[in-house]
């Protein structure tokens, strides 16, 4: 296959640099964004909410320029679409929880939403993910089910795989609405290598505007729970997209709280994700120029080589042709960090002897 | 695009497709494809003949690919897998019918993509500019209905996809239905019984054992693919349904249980959030609901013809 430059990683260092794509430019903006789960984040970049370009494809004709308009407003329209639904789901939970007694955070894609900051614009995501103190969780579960959700049909092996080892317990679906809702209680595997302080992240929360009764980890355990996500999770596929999320955290907060790059990396010693966080750091600024001073740059190692190649653009005509072998060092990598070594053993001897596909037939 | 498939040399259509130059137009939209598939290929040429196309590269909406599933597949099991901008979300399929995965992997992509339209679950054919939207679960005999209507002069939408554009009253975009001209696909005994009735049809490649058994695509009429971008007022909705020996019956649905029904036929209602309850609102509102039983085609026929009569 022969290799193009990336119209998407150039929009991210500038978008001014697509104003020059020619029309099959703007098709692979577009692939790009679609294959690497963007398109409604850029449409939110390239478009105002009445259809106006707000950077415009002067090189294409008129009747391109409306098809792309098209995508793009379709993009935007999903966007809203999902932000009521989040908002409704929201609502469906904090009814369920709203007994509990103890604080219920809101990580990741909720709590950007709820707290409404730049990086919820545009972000697509499928299951909300909320964290309770362990000793919660079965309280918390319980409500759930009350309020209709379920644990999804299992193997016994991968019950005890969440039960026993994991940050989370099984995903729970609403048997009625279909949506998904990931129970956590630690920010990471308690397994795993990298020792991360979740109980100091967790108690510090702040409690989030609204009617709701919800919680948020503070500004910078927000960026650091970011950061442990992309670097110690295989999940590449949304990588760009959770690499633009550090960055847009990184630009709000930073530029009411002058020294807030500074008390990340305070907070990441304390922590345990000073290196974690100066990786992700040298990737953002890598891909989007974040502003960022030099002693948070200092990112290093095998990884982060492997990770400029996996959490980039996904479109087999631009990726970087390491990306396919970079994927699977990552994967057992984060298999290795994750479990102990007789547990890595037991799990993927088990993964390996009943396999892990997960495709459908093609509907017809 | 100017260019017909069949002006294409054989050369040219197989180059084209393999270095990603290869643009095929239907109605609105424009796909790039790639793929090295003989059998796709073959397919392509049998029913796509008469469509706008380009071998010089161009915008495009989607890109789909049809590749070996892996370097292993590719010489020993013989497997094709489909994807969208590279990524290959459906398990692979037997090589030889890489040509119904290429249609089902596309109707798949706009089903799931394009929500300027609220996308139906349906077939729709025109005639006189009063579109006809055929709306019925897999296995009521929807395509075949399609084809025999489409094989007496009404023009194909699709034998697929509704797409419900507009809002009833906007004179810019008033409520129309959009074609999306497209070989029917026909399963079984379907095909021997409309190519026994109408010799004339041209069909592409048969794929054996899939999940729906043996599937062959009917070439889209020309006149249908020529003008698949004239939209049309939506007239009529049919539930249509197949009963071996039953007699004609012709019952009127009311407005809102055809509303419900069309929901769960729906690719995009829940994307769509407001807009699409409305424009849901406007297609019942417009088009009177009927479902059709039938045993044979000739009464069909002529039960569709006197439905839009009394239109009027």
């Amino acid at each position: 296959m022969k290799k193009s430059p990336s119209p998407l990683l150039a929009f991210l260092l500038n978008p001014a640099n697509v104003e020059d794509l020619d029309e099959e430019g703007w098709s692979l903006l577009l692939a790009e964004a679609r294959v690497c789960g963007v398109m409604s984040r850029l449409a939110s970049l390239l478009m105002t909410s009445d259809a106006k370009f707000l950077v415009s494809p002067r090189k294409v004709s008129p009747l391109v320029a409306i098809q792309i308009a098209r995508h793009m407003q379709v993009a935007l329209m999903q966007a809203d679409s999902l932000t009521h639904a989040v908002q409704q789901e929201l609502t469906f939970l904090d009814g369920a929880l709203a007994d509990l007694g103890t604080p219920v955070l809101l990580l990741k894609g909720a709590a950007y939403a709820a707290a409404g900051l730049p990086a919820a614009r545009g972000r697509i995501f499928s299951d909300i993910d909320l964290l309770v103190m362990r000793s919660f969780i079965p309280h918390a579960e319980a409500a759930l089910m009350l309020g209709g959700w379920a644990v999804a049909k299992q193997d016994a092996y991968d019950q005890r795989y969440y039960r026993e080892w994991a940050h989370e317990i099984p995903p729970m679906t609403h048997l009625q609405r279909g949506t998904t809702v990931d129970l956590h209680h630690s920010l990471a595997m308690p397994t795993g290598r990298v020792h991360i302080a979740s109980d100091l992240m967790v108690a510090e929360a702040v409690a989030l505007p609204g009617s709701g009764h919800w919680y948020r980890l503070k500004d910078e355990d927000m960026v650091l729970h970011a950061a442990s996500h992309l670097l110690l999770n295989s999940e590449f596929d949304r990588g760009l997209r959770d690499l633009w999320d550090i960055d847009l955290l990184v630009r709000h907060f930073a530029a009411s709280e002058p020294d807030f790059v500074h008390r990340v990396l305070v907070r990441a010693e304390q922590v345990g994700l000073g290196q974690i966080v100066r990786n992700a750091f040298s990737l953002c600024h890598a891909a989007f120029c974040t502003p960022l001073p030099p002693e948070a740059l200092a990112g290093k190692g095998l990884v982060l080589c492997l990770l400029k190649s996996a959490a980039t653009t996904r479109h087999p005509e631009t990726r970087p042709r390491t990306q396919g072998v970079a994927d699977q060092i990552l994967f057992l990598r984060e298999m290795a960090l994750r479990l102990p070594m007789h547990l890595l053993v037991q799990h993927l001897w088990h993964k390996t002897t009943v396999g892990l596909s997960r495709k459908k037939e093609v509907p017809v | 695009m100017q260019l017909r498939l069949s002006d294409v040399s054989d050369l040219a259509f197989a180059q084209s497709l393999e270095n990603g130059q290869f643009r095929l137009r239907v109605g609105e939209i424009t796909i790039r494809l790639e793929t090295r598939s003989e059998a796709l290929r073959a397919g392509l040429r049998q029913v796509y003949s008469h469509y706008p196309v380009s071998v010089s590269g161009g915008f495009y909406d989607f890109d789909l690919g049809v590749h070996p599933a892996s370097l292993l597949r590719r010489w020993f099991r013989r497997n094709v897998v489909f994807s969208l901008s590279g990524q290959a979300p459906f398990l692979p399929m037997a090589a030889a019918n890489a040509h119904a995965l290429f249609e089902w992997g596309f109707n798949w992509t706009i089903g799931s993509s394009i929500h300027q339209y609220l996308v139906l679950h349906s077939a729709v054919v025109e005639k006189n500019d009063k579109a006809v939207m055929l709306a019925a679960a897999s296995g009521s005999g929807k395509s075949t209905l399609t084809a025999e209507l489409v094989l007496n002069g009404w023009r194909l939408f699709s034998d697929e996809l509704g797409l419900v554009g507009g809002t009833t009253n906007d004179e810019i975009q008033p409520l129309h239905l959009m074609p999306f001209p497209r070989p029917v696909s026909l399963k079984n005994q379907s095909i021997d019984l409309i190519k026994q009735r109408h010799p004339e049809a041209c069909f592409g490649p048969s794929a054996f054992d899939t999940q729906k058994g043996t599937v062959a695509h009917m070439r889209a009429p020309d006149d249908s693919v020529a003008r698949a971008l004239e939209p049309a007022p939506p007239t009529l909705i049919i539930f249509p349904k197949w009963t071996a020996g039953a007699p004609l019956r012709v019952q009127p649905v009311g407005a809102g249980d055809a509303a419900m029904r069309l929901i769960n036929q729906s690719f995009n209602y829940s994307v769509l959030g407001s807009i699409g309850f409305n424009r849901l609102a406007d297609l019942v509102s417009a088009a009177p609901a009927w479902e059709l039983e039938y045993s044979f085609f000739d009464d069909a026929l002529e039960a569709f013809d006197d439905l839009l009569a009394d239109i009027d």
